[in-house]
């Protein structure tokens, strides 16, 4: 009883936290996951634009189908894979006291994150490319935050 | 028993006493609320811990020992930890946690000074 009641009164103290949490579950984060997806979605938007059936027969036309469609879902789940990628780099990695540095760190993303919904939806070549430029100034953006200046390589 | 945790210590585990209520009211001890996992299986989210302030009298700190700092990154954010290893006036400090916990594995070893406490109980939520 009477200790019930002292918890009572220990829970009503107003108490500070104190953080036994990490900053992330593993700590590793790195851009060049978003940036495989970026070039994914790139490739195959250049594809897909590129694409045509082999002829007019009922084969060709099916062989078409079917490789667009493979390109589509595959165009579309890598963009949103790089959206994913991007989320947790900006609401996990970086963080409020980056902004100093980075002060168009939010708007960058959410452009990024943006970009990612229309190469999902769209065809689009030139906003492939934009989010591909986008994921190279977040990847500067996280190697600089690092004291590092890792180098841009692409795979394609 | 999750591989790689160490058991809970349970020597620190009391419930809520009037004596300790009163050390605490007078400001002789601090409590703080758990917020995280990186102390499991020792402290849970929402625990209630009690600590000592340290001072020039009472720096004892131990291998074992679970203390209270200011985290040596991010101004003004309490962190709790075990004492791991103690290089001089330098503390390894680490989560019971090891799978879930920032501590001197990537933070490095902790400066005496950020050290503010050693906690001495344990009110579980």
């Amino acid at each position: 009883m009477l200790s019930e009641t002292l918890k009572s009164i220990f829970n009503k103290l107003p108490a500070k936290s104190v953080h036994a949490h990490c900053d992330g579950p593993c700590g590793v984060y790195d851009p060049a996951s978003a940036r495989v997806a970026a070039e994914a979605v790139l490739s195959m938007t250049k594809k897909l634009i590129a694409l045509a059936p082999a002829g007019n027969d009922q084969a060709s036309i099916s062989a078409y189908n079917n490789t667009f469609s493979r390109f589509v879902a595959i165009k579309e789940e890598e963009s949103q894979k790089a959206k994913k990628e991007l989320l947790i780099l900006w609401t996990d990695y970086f963080k409020p006291e980056h902004l100093a540095t980075y002060p168009d760190l939010h708007d960058t993303f959410w452009k990024a994150a943006k970009l990612c919904s229309a190469c999902k939806v769209n065809i689009d070549q030139a906003k492939a490319e934009e989010l591909l430029a986008a994921v190279q100034k977040i990847h500067s953006m996280f190697w600089s935050s690092k004291g590092r200046s890792d180098s841009w390589v692409t795979a394609s | 028993m999750i591989a790689g945790l160490p058991q809970a210590d349970k020597s620190l585990f009391h419930k809520p006493d009037l004596f300790t209520l009163f050390t605490v009211i007078i400001g002789y001890r601090q409590h703080l609320r758990v917020v995280g996992n990186s102390m499991e299986r020792t402290l849970k989210e929402g625990d209630l811990v009690i600590y000592k302030k340290l001072n020039k009298k009472n720096i004892d700190l131990k291998i074992g020992d679970i203390v209270v700092a200011s985290h040596p990154i991010t101004k003004n954010k309490l962190i709790i930890k075990r004492i791991h290893r103690i290089y001089q006036n330098k503390f390894d400090l680490r989560g019971d946690n090891s799978l879930a916990s920032t501590d001197s594995r990537e933070l490095g070893l902790i400066e005496l000074d950020l050290i503010i406490g050693k906690v001495d109980k344990i009110f579980p939520k």
